[in-house]
């Protein structure tokens, strides 16, 4: 008799356990997929396909520079090209889901701390040939963007730094800054082939993702986008400011120190965010984006559209950004009331995305079950 | 009055024993499976066992989580026991025990609060009172004192009106602006749905919005009733299994709509769950024909119930006695079936300043709390100076020291417009948490 409840237990089970996979039919387009397409083939990829271009000038101006050490033109030419590669990656970088996570490939092109010192002695106390094969062998702090940062930017000016290549250990230090830049290429290569749909069409993936759950793409992205808001709120202005020192400014915290690129990086940081949210593709045309699914949704601010109070926040940010005239790391003591302008207007944006933006989307940000929170 | 005394006439007749059987099985079962797909998803070390900070409810502070592996072992022992329960197997200990043990998990923390949740505890608790072991268990072949044929007719009732209640102040609390006039939140959570297969695109439709609030208002509030009355019951079943299955698909609510759908099925006659559970088991043979004596045993149950339901009749009402919306200050929004009613999301800061070096930092909550937590805290106003009083604590037991703490949080409710939802000059380690009106929350404005 009882085994009947033991039919009914397993029928359960299985209802359970099939009832997790309820796969979307992916023939119906909606605005929704429209605008993960969108992000993905004409925002994502173009983006990571830019780094991957601009690496290959940096790489190309890195053994230019090799070939004549104390060329001064040479090398704020290949300075100019590190920037740009910076400022391409920070473009990209929103875009840290697929490929970059799955294979930690983030820690290679752009770690958040560098090791100076452990640099100088990979120069100098290496009895190896320094090769790509050599820096895919060191840790993290030790190479990408800001490794090379610190390699061709000096705070007492350029003949500081051709000094350093023409000057003891000179061979192996430009062979040591040929690799980093030859191993960034790689990186950079690699992870915009595993995005491309000729590629490792990781597009596919992330234009299939196309629920309101967690795991789906526009919860992803979502996430990471209020992730970056909040780095550049507290990372890139709010700790060098003293925020976390009691107002005394941290010229040191500024990302990109060397370089004094801070600003220019900071935009470009911005540019991303912007982009996934309007849609709007490097060429400068707009196509679908998460603007696109409020403005649907009918989403409201007041009584403007909720799209639009968010669009002009981008550009008072960028405005409140163009009034600091120096480096940002000078600017913290000089243009104090500027920079301290900049962090409310983030703060601003920070909220209009991470409440009104989100409340308007209806995606879920945890994984637990909900009967309206 | 003549209604009133055909229903204590009624009240007073006796039913078939199988009915309590039936509701028991179909608990036990739902239940089971509840706890098994907690333990299978990993929760228990999600919720109970990665945190490192708990939500405990206002006057349950001694409550607390035991500690890894023995969170595990209170699961399991759900599972176990949910199983005695569906077997019938020493049913008053492990009904007793189930109820404690579900309720001690569910007071362990707020940010995992849920309605359904509260709305086992109680059946439970109702449960323990009954003699819902009376047939079909395999206590009937144990204790021969356990075997019933009849039961007064008042405790299916007592089952049918916990289960009504659900939807019944589910409905009354749907009676808002934003669910009449905005069809908010369904506006929002029905376009995040909008890949939802053939009718995706509909939902993106405002019309389609308005129609299902509207119709789920009158849904909830007319359930209990149609599904009281023999000639609609069938048809107002059917309604309820599409409702709850629609709800299953396009929101993440769990066991819920299952929950509604079973229990559900204890509003049918006696007749019908004696047919189910002789199709099932065949014929009860352990039956006593002794009957028990009229109601004597069970006043005290009977009185209790009583009360029980005039408790449960004011509690979704407090929450009028704070004023303003409920959504926003959340006073007393838990336990007054307040289900499916917001979509909130906040965004949450401390401020905190150092008393002895005058040191000012920030601090985002999520540092701390797991993602699930963080979410639940940045919104809601009485664990957002939990939280405060936890960070106040730390500071104290790291050496840091003393500490004024306030809370930079701008929230946003079903689309309207992001505002300061907590005082942000207002030190929290000097407010304490009561039933009385917390003044540091802000008021709406719309």
């Amino acid at each position: 008799m009882f085994k009947k409840i033991f039919y009914f237990l397993f029928a359960a089970a299985i209802i359970v356990a099939c009832s997790s996979k309820d796969s979307p039919d992916p023939s119906s387009t909606s605005d929704r997929v429209a605008m993960l397409t969108n992000l993905g083939n004409n925002v994502i990829v173009p983006s990571f396909e830019a780094f991957s271009t601009s690496s290959q000038s940096l790489a190309k101006a890195a053994s230019d520079y090799a070939a004549d050490t104390k060329n001064e033109t040479k090398l704020t030419a290949l300075q100019t090209a590190w920037i740009g590669t910076a400022t391409a990656w920070k473009t990209a970088s929103l875009f840290t889901q697929g490929p970059i996570e799955n294979d930690f490939l983030s820690s290679g092109i752009y770690f958040t701390t560098t090791n100076y010192t452990g640099i100088e002695k990979a120069i100098t106390q290496t009895a190896t040939t320094i090769d790509n094969a050599y820096i895919e062998s060191l840790g993290a702090t030790l190479k990408g963007i800001p490794a090379i940062e610190y390699m061709l930017f000096s705070a007492s000016g350029n003949t500081a730094v051709i000094g350093g290549y023409t000057g003891a250990n000179g061979a192996q230090r430009i062979a040591y800054l040929k690799a980093l830049a030859l191993n960034l290429q790689n990186q950079a290569a690699t992870v915009a082939t595993k995005w491309k749909a000729d590629g490792g069409n990781y597009v596919k993936t992330f234009i299939a993702a196309d629920g309101n759950d967690i795991n789906s793409s526009l919860g992803i992205l979502s996430n990471k986008m209020i992730d970056l808001i909040y780095t550049i709120k507290d990372e890139r202005i709010g700790a060098p400011l003293g925020k976390r020192t009691n107002g005394t400014p941290q010229p040191d915290l500024v990302d990109a120190k060397f370089s004094k690129a801070s600003l220019t990086l900071m935009k470009a940081e911005l540019q991303s965010l912007e982009n996934a949210f309007t849609g709007k593709s490097l060429n400068g045309s707009d196509g679908s984006g998460i603007d696109d699914i409020l403005d649907a949704a009918g989403a409201k601010s007041g009584d403007v559209l909720l799209s639009k109070r968010i669009k002009d926040q981008f550009a008072v940010v960028k405005a409140k950004l163009d009034l600091i005239t120096v480096p940002l790391g000078t600017g913290l003591t000089t243009q104090q009331a500027a920079v301290s302008a900049a962090y409310d207007e983030v703060k601003r944006l920070q909220v209009m995305m991470e409440v009104d933006m989100i409340n308007n989307l209806g995606v879920l940000l945890t994984f637990s079950d909900n009967d309206g929170d | 009055m003549s209604l009133v005394n055909k229903t204590i006439r009624k009240g007073k007749e006796f039913a078939g024993s199988e009915s309590l059987a039936f509701f028991r099985i179909v608990f036990g079962l739902l239940l089971f499976v509840s706890e098994v797909r907690f333990i299978w998803k990993g929760w228990v070390t999600d919720f109970y066992v990665t945190p490192q900070f708990f939500f405990s409810f206002y006057g349950f502070e001694w409550v607390r989580p035991l500690p890894d592996p023995y969170m595990h072992w209170v699961f399991y022992a759900l599972v176990a026991l949910s199983l005695l329960i569906t077997f019938g197997l020493f049913y008053r200990f492990s009904i007793i025990a189930f109820f404690l043990v579900f309720t001690y998990v569910e007071l362990l923390d707020k940010s995992v609060y849920l309605n359904h949740y509260y709305q086992v505890s109680l059946l439970a608790l109702l449960m323990c009172l009954l003699p819902m072991n009376g047939s079909y268990s395999l206590d009937n072949y144990i204790i021969k004192s356990s075997r019933l044929d009849k039961i007064p007719y008042w405790m299916i009732w007592v089952l049918r009106v916990q289960v009504g209640i659900v939807y019944f102040f589910g409905g009354i609390a749907k009676l808002r602006y934003d669910w009449l006039f905005e069809a908010q939140p369904l506006r929002i959570w029905l376009s995040a749905n909008q890949n939802f297969p053939v009718i995706g695109s509909l939902l993106t439709e405002t019309w389609v919005a308005f129609s299902l609030s509207w119709f789920a208002l009158f849904f909830d509030l007319s359930a209990p009733f149609f599904l009281s009355f023999k000639r609609t019951r069938i048809y107002m079943y059917a309604v309820i299994v599409i409702f709850h299955l629609l709800t299953h698909f396009l929101f993440y609510i769990g066991m819920f709509p299952w929950m509604m759908i079973f229990t559900a099925l204890i509003f049918f006659p006696a007749k019908l769950h004696q047919k189910v559970l002789d199709f099932l088991f065949g014929r009860w043979k352990q039956l006593s024909i002794a009957i028990p004596a009229p109601n004597v045993s069970y006043y005290k149950t009977l009185a209790f119930s009583f009360l029980f339901f005039c408790f449960q009749l004011i509690m979704p009402f407090r929450s009028r006695l704070y004023g303003g919306n409920v959504l926003w200050h959340e006073q007393g929004f838990r336990f007054s079936w307040n289900i499916m009613l917001m979509e909130k999301n906040a965004s949450l800061e401390y401020e905190v300043k150092v008393k002895g070096t005058g040191k000012q930092f920030t601090v985002r909550p999520n540092k701390y709390l797991t993602r699930i937590q963080a979410r639940q805290c940045s919104f809601q106003p009485d664990m957002i100076l939990q939280f405060a009083h936890m960070l106040h604590q730390y500071y104290l037991d790291s050496g840091v020291g003393d500490t004024e703490i306030r809370a930079v949080c701008y929230a946003s409710v079903n689309g309207h417009e992001s505002n300061l939802l907590i005082n942000p000059d207002v030190d929290l380690t000097k407010e304490k948490d009561s039933f009385a009106p917390k003044t540091w929350i802000t008021d709406w404005k719309q």
